[in-house]
């Protein structure tokens, strides 16, 4: 242990040891029976596993349904993570900049969407939807995944804006540089890390969003999780969805590692 | 030039958050006709009477309750130790250990599901297992009853119990453990009367995140429960999407939203005298 020579490993600690290991297996057990079954040889997911075979990836390549709503998920994440992160670049840059009166009314509005529940903000947004005649629009997708992504873009943006050095910023203008120059040559550059964390998350999260895009959507805005939670609560699980679902897992845990690796994103969280 | 820059983020909170919280709260006060899709034009408070009259919605915000708060105090139980074992590592291991905790929120909670619903199922790995061990005969139920979905809830919400643990309990610093046990404190009072008490906040802020995730759960339990399983967040599907009776599923939300907000102000001023 690494209190010095004065405490040493017990049994206590072994048995600690044990427990964690459990624990982590617990955690982590779902990602790898989702792993199992993808590669499932019979038709049903059974333990321990009868055989193996690709049979579901094939059947996804060719599962005309779940490619369409594949498409909408990664159009809605792509749009709306980007409109988080600019609009959330953007009012990190004026929190920090200014110091106007209501600058803490609108860092609570900003965090307001985590602090009420999202399953009370979806029948709002469900009914929003339809009034305003959108629910089939991926445009309202788009913003209402941006409007959930606000929260956290903008606190991670409020950080990576809180650590520049702005004496770089009033260099750059002081040497001639316009507005449109110094943001693109020196301001996000330097916030690069913060902007790729924040795209990142959005992203993901998005694309992994059920509930609110549960109630909101229609066929013609359903995405991927959507589609797929429809699939499970009528008919059961499809090893097709889990082996799709497995492998935009393994993309997403090797672009976490690549991320980890380059840019220490795991630091947002500790 | 700060507030013009400020103005998209502002105006997606307002339009698309503040705006559906507004409009559930006017659609909570009016009541759906019988054998239509209008709600009637005259304010009412008829649909909170309906839910706090009604066994059904009774039982399922009971349910809930119990189901929360058995999802908080595992998640307490289990992250207490996993979070020590992580302020103890260093270097890689830690970074491995916290990227391992943050697996399961990057996949999403539909990937958990879809595993979890594996692992529970009457051929899944638990019961599989068990029968491959000679253990049982007839596969136990998990899958549409209360031990699968709080399974579930405890799995998908353990890391916001261990995360701010985790940031707590590493600003302990080491020698003050060291002192109580050279002092004479064996290993239980170490637990019960140096890490416990600093690690407090962390204790609190993750018994919150996680009540409160599982108080407004619904993929968890519309999924695990298999529609046998009635918790608020199944029975605010059914009203708002499937029966479409707007009027009730507003007056739910609010009702859930009036609760959640209370809890919290309580919580800030216990913090407050404690």
């Amino acid at each position: 242990m690494s209190g010095g020579g004065i405490s040493r490993r017990t049994p206590g600690d072994r048995a600690m040891r044990v427990v964690v290991g459990l624990v982590f297996l617990f955690l982590l057990f779902p990602v790898l029976v989702v792993f199992l079954s993808a590669f499932s040889g019979t038709d049903a997911f059974h333990f321990p596993p009868r055989g193996w075979s690709l049979r579901w990836f094939e059947a996804a390549a060719h599962h005309a349904e779940y490619q369409r709503s594949l498409g909408i998920s990664l159009v809605v994440a792509a749009c709306s993570a980007l409109l988080a992160t600019v609009t959330g670049a953007m009012v990190a840059f004026a929190l920090t900049r200014g110091s106007f009166a209501g600058r803490k009314l609108i860092l609570a509005l900003l965090m307001a969407p985590l602090m009420l529940p999202q399953i009370a903000w979806a029948v709002g947004l469900l009914e929003l939807s339809v009034r305003a005649n959108a629910s089939g629009s991926v445009s309202m997708m788009i913003c209402i995944h941006a409007t959930i992504a606000l929260p956290t873009v903008s606190r991670i943006l409020l950080a990576s804006f809180g650590q520049l050095d702005w004496s770089l910023w009033e260099a750059a203008q002081m040497l001639g540089a316009g507005l449109v120059r110094t943001v693109a040559r020196v301001l996000v550059p330097l916030l690069a890390p913060g902007l790729f964390s924040s795209y990142f998350l959005a992203f993901v999260g998005s694309f992994n969003e059920v509930t609110i895009s549960t109630f909101v959507a229609s066929y013609r805005t359903m995405t991927f999780p959507v589609r797929v939670y429809v699939q499970m609560y009528s008919q059961g699980i499809d090893l097709t969805a889990i082996a799709i679902s497995a492998a935009i897992l393994l993309v997403v845990i090797v672009g976490g590692l690549i991320a980890e690796r380059s840019l220490r994103w795991s630091r947002w969280f500790s | 030039m700060a507030l013009p820059l400020a103005a998209p983020a502002l105006l997606l909170i307002l339009l698309l958050f503040c705006l559906p919280f507004a409009l559930l709260l006017e659609m909570s006060l009016h009541e759906q006709v019988a054998g239509s899709m209008l709600p009637s034009d005259a304010l009412t408070l008829e649909n909170y009477r309906a839910i706090l009259c009604n066994p059904v919605y009774l039982r399922a915000i009971l349910n809930t309750l119990q189901l929360a708060i058995g999802a908080a105090s595992a998640c307490l139980l289990l992250a207490l130790p996993a979070a020590r074992i992580i302020v103890r590592s260093k270097g890689a291991i830690r970074a491995m250990l916290i990227l391992m905790t943050l697996l399961p929120t990057i996949s999403g909670s539909l990937v958990q599901t879809l595993g979890l619903v594996n692992l529970m199922s009457p051929l899944g790995v638990i019961n599989g297992s068990l029968r491959a061990l000679g253990l049982i005969r007839v596969s136990i139920p998990l899958l549409g009853h209360y031990a699968g979905v709080l399974v579930g809830l405890v799995q998908s919400f353990l890391p916001l119990m261990i995360l701010p643990l985790v940031e707590t309990m590493g600003r302990i610093p080491p020698d003050v453990e060291d002192a109580a046990a050279l002092l004479g404190a064996t290993r239980g009072e170490v637990w019960r009367r140096v890490i416990l008490p600093l690690a407090r906040p962390g204790m609190i802020a993750g018994t919150t995140l996680v009540f409160f995730a599982s108080l407004t759960a619904f993929v968890t339990p519309q999924l695990l429960g298999q529609g046998r399983v009635q918790t608020i967040g199944t029975v605010l599907y059914q009203q708002a999407v499937m029966v479409d009776n707007w009027p009730l599923a507003s007056s739910f939300a609010v009702l859930l939203v009036m609760a959640i907000m209370a809890i919290r102000l309580a919580i800030a001023a216990l913090q407050r005298t404690a």
